[in-house]
């Protein structure tokens, strides 16, 4: 057991982040949960510190406020082990090509807020020598699509910032861990049709971040490395005559 | 649209169906729909929690919400199921009070059925263990009610099918154990006499439950062998084991339905017979409480073996006075039309809750049968003979019965009165509930 370890999770309201939870509470962690209107967690933090007999504590934090992200670190109960992101929305590609304000508040709430928060808390962890940062991507930025690249190209930009902060950060002992999710069934994909077998369950993308939290690396949940593999290297000329 | 089906597999209906995550979201559907019913994990066998129009399944309103360690009191959302409240609780000390023979029952699952288990006898059903309930009632309000507050209102919902209204949240009490080991002993009765006294004689016991061979004839007839059990103290666990076993892996699962050839009076005459000789010797021992409580939640999707066309189930209970008759009856007319079934099982009730809950003094049996026109033919008849002698019969496993065939004893009138009638089930509405 990694009794008094703490893990910060961002956007915990997501059911990613809430498979999450229960994972590194059920391994005997520590809990730091931050989001919008966080007292709708209420009901979660009773249950996962009833179930784990674990600390839970909770902050108030909006991804577009970068304003406010020292503060919100400087709050925390003690600089977590392990910060993890799982903000994100997936917006609707067809209203947001037409709409300024949606584009941008996808963009701003998939790349730039993960991006400058987990780059402020990089800074923390550098500072003291340790701590592992966990970002979740998507396999939707490995190449843009027609059908979402608004989404996928703010996928792809924190996809890349993960990659130069696990760069940077080599010889500083923190390591930058990258989650490349494909299709997850949580509210986020509610009443989109996904494909059953190639379709995963938070608790099974929980787990896999559970194996992979002291990695430093990107992670494909099987088996997206070969879809994405194959879809990467589509020539361009074929790419843009098919529907995707 | 979803196709959902009880247990049994036996009516698969065609449905809506809606996954509230928050009570906020539930409130929110519950205010726009005109017609619904909530179900729990789906283990009702029939079709008592499907709403052809909307059925709102509760089981990611699954946490708990206080816990006091010093009596045992749980405050919970009512998708928590009581597998959920072993694995936390159990190793603290505590276990659940009452629990049906499956752990994969949710909270208001097991409130609206009044679930029963093998104390029956003793401590009555679930509904004698929870302290009050959160009900989304049909003045469309969220009121709580216990015991002292709403009484009428709480005795209804208790064993209503949740017909009176949405249960979202409880608060249960649980018991104290000192370990997770049940000493089970087992008693051999030759004939269905013999079974029957052997309730009398045994009813001190905490756990009784009597599986019997319902294809013995001549002077076999009724046989049974009656499984007792106590929760076996600290000091009677050896050092070595542990005092809290965890819950078992699933042994093995059904990935497919079985062929419907494969029951038939031979394999499970066989089978009975089978079971009969390996336990008959078996005397006193300790199990742990996952294969005392729940022996088939070992056999994943178990539901599966009766082939595609699924099973139905048939409960009742008959006053003491009647159970020799009735029971006589009820095996024989198995055996003559040669709907033999795997499981059996008979069990004696206390004095139950009144209102709509199932378990009331008597005698009670369960039965299996594979989902065929025949069999449905032949659980009318049984139907008829639990009527004439004054039975009930328990909601819970029921999908054959028309409201005609339907007499327990309640208030009817009563009951309208606590009825939310925007809440219909496909039982509800076949038996005029």
């Amino acid at each position: 057991m990694s009794k008094n370890k703490t893990i910060l999770i961002i956007g915990a309201k997501s059911d990613i982040a809430l498979a999450v939870a229960k994972k590194f509470a059920s391994e005997g962690y520590n809990l730091q949960l931050a989001a919008r209107n966080s007292s709708e967690l209420d009901v979660v933090v009773s249950d996962l510190k009833i179930r784990y007999k674990v600390n839970v504590s909770t902050y108030e934090l909006d991804i577009l406020k970068y304003e406010t992200f020292a503060d919100v670190i400087d709050s925390l109960d003690s600089l977590p082990d392990i910060a993890l992101c799982a903000v994100g929305i997936l917006g609707n590609q067809k209203d947001d090509e037409k709409s300024l304000l949606n584009s941008s508040l996808v963009m701003r709430t998939n790349y730039e807020g993960p991006s400058m928060f987990l780059g402020e808390i990089a800074n923390r962890f550098e500072k003291r020598g340790s701590g592992f940062i966990i970002g979740i991507s998507s396999v939707a930025g490995d190449r843009g699509r027609a059908s979402n690249y608004i989404y996928g190209s703010a996928k792809s930009g924190l996809t890349s910032f993960l990659s130069g902060l696990r760069n940077r950060l080599h010889k500083s002992n923190v390591n930058v861990l990258t989650v490349l999710p494909g299709f997850v069934e949580t509210k986020m994909t509610k009443g989109l049709r996904l494909p059953n077998l190639i379709t995963a369950s938070p608790e099974s993308i929980s787990n896999i971040v559970y194996q992979n939290k002291d990695k430093s690396k990107a992670i494909y949940p099987i088996p997206w490395h070969v879809i994405m593999g194959i879809t990467r290297n589509v020539p361009e000329f074929i790419f843009k005559r098919i529907k995707l | 649209m979803n196709e959902l089906s009880g247990w049994g597999r036996f009516p698969k209906i065609k449905t809506k169906e809606l996954t509230p995550q928050s009570k906020s979201e539930l409130l929110e559907i519950l205010r726009h729909s005109e017609s619904y019913i909530p179900r729990g994990n789906g283990r009702s066998y029939g079709d008592s929690a499907i709403n052809k129009n909307l059925t709102i399944t509760m089981t990611r309103m699954n946490r708990f919400l206080q816990w006091n360690h010093a009596s045992g009191e749980l405050v919970a959302e009512s998708g928590v199921l009581i597998a959920d409240i072993i694995d936390t609780f159990l190793p603290r000390g505590w276990f659940p009070y009452v629990t049906p023979g499956t752990k994969f029952v949710t909270l208001g699952g097991a409130i609206a059925c009044d679930v029963h288990g093998k104390n029956h006898h003793k401590d009555g059903s679930f509904g004698n263990f929870v302290n009050w309930i959160e009900v989304f009632n049909n003045k469309n309000e969220v009121v709580r009610c216990s015991p002292d507050k709403n009484s009428e209102l709480f005795h209804w919902t208790i064993g209503g099918m949740g017909l009176t209204g949405v249960i979202i949240r409880c608060s249960i009490q649980l018991k104290k154990v000192e370990s997770g080991w049940i000493k089970q002993q087992t008693v051999v009765n030759n004939n269905l006499k013999e079974t029957l006294q052997s309730f009398y004689e045994h009813k001190e016991a905490t756990y009784s439950v009597a599986w019997i061979d319902c294809l013995a004839k001549g002077k076999s007839f009724g046989r049974s062998i009656l499984m007792l059990g106590e929760h076996a103290q600290k000091r009677e666990i050896d050092a070595k084991t542990a005092i809290y076993p965890k819950r078992k892996n699933k042994k093995i699962t059904f990935s497919f339905d079985a062929p419907s050839f494969l029951l038939n009076n031979f394999t499970v005459s066989a089978f009975n017979k089978l079971y009969f000789n390996l336990n008959k010797n078996k005397q006193s021992f300790y199990v742990d409480w996952d294969t005392y409580f729940y022996p088939l939640d070992s056999i994943g999707d178990w539901n599966r073996m009766y082939g595609k066309n699924g099973f139905f189930q048939f409960q009742c209970v008959l006053p003491r006075e009647f159970s020799e008759e009735g029971y006589t009856k009820i095996l024989s007319t198995i055996q003559k039309k040669s709907s033999g079934t795997f499981l059996a099982v008979l069990k004696d009730f206390g004095s139950g809750n009144g209102h709509l809950s199932f378990p009331k003094e008597g005698i009670t049996l369960a039965l299996d049968f594979k989902a065929s026109q025949k069999n449905i033919e032949v659980g009318k008849e049984l139907t008829d003979i639990v009527n004439n002698l004054g039975g009930s019969f328990y909601l819970a496993k029921d999908a054959i019965m028309n409201s005609a065939q339907f007499n327990n004893d309640f208030n009817k009138e009563e009951f309208l009165k606590h009825r939310n009638v925007a809440i219909k089930s496909e039982q509800s509405v076949r038996l005029k509930l």
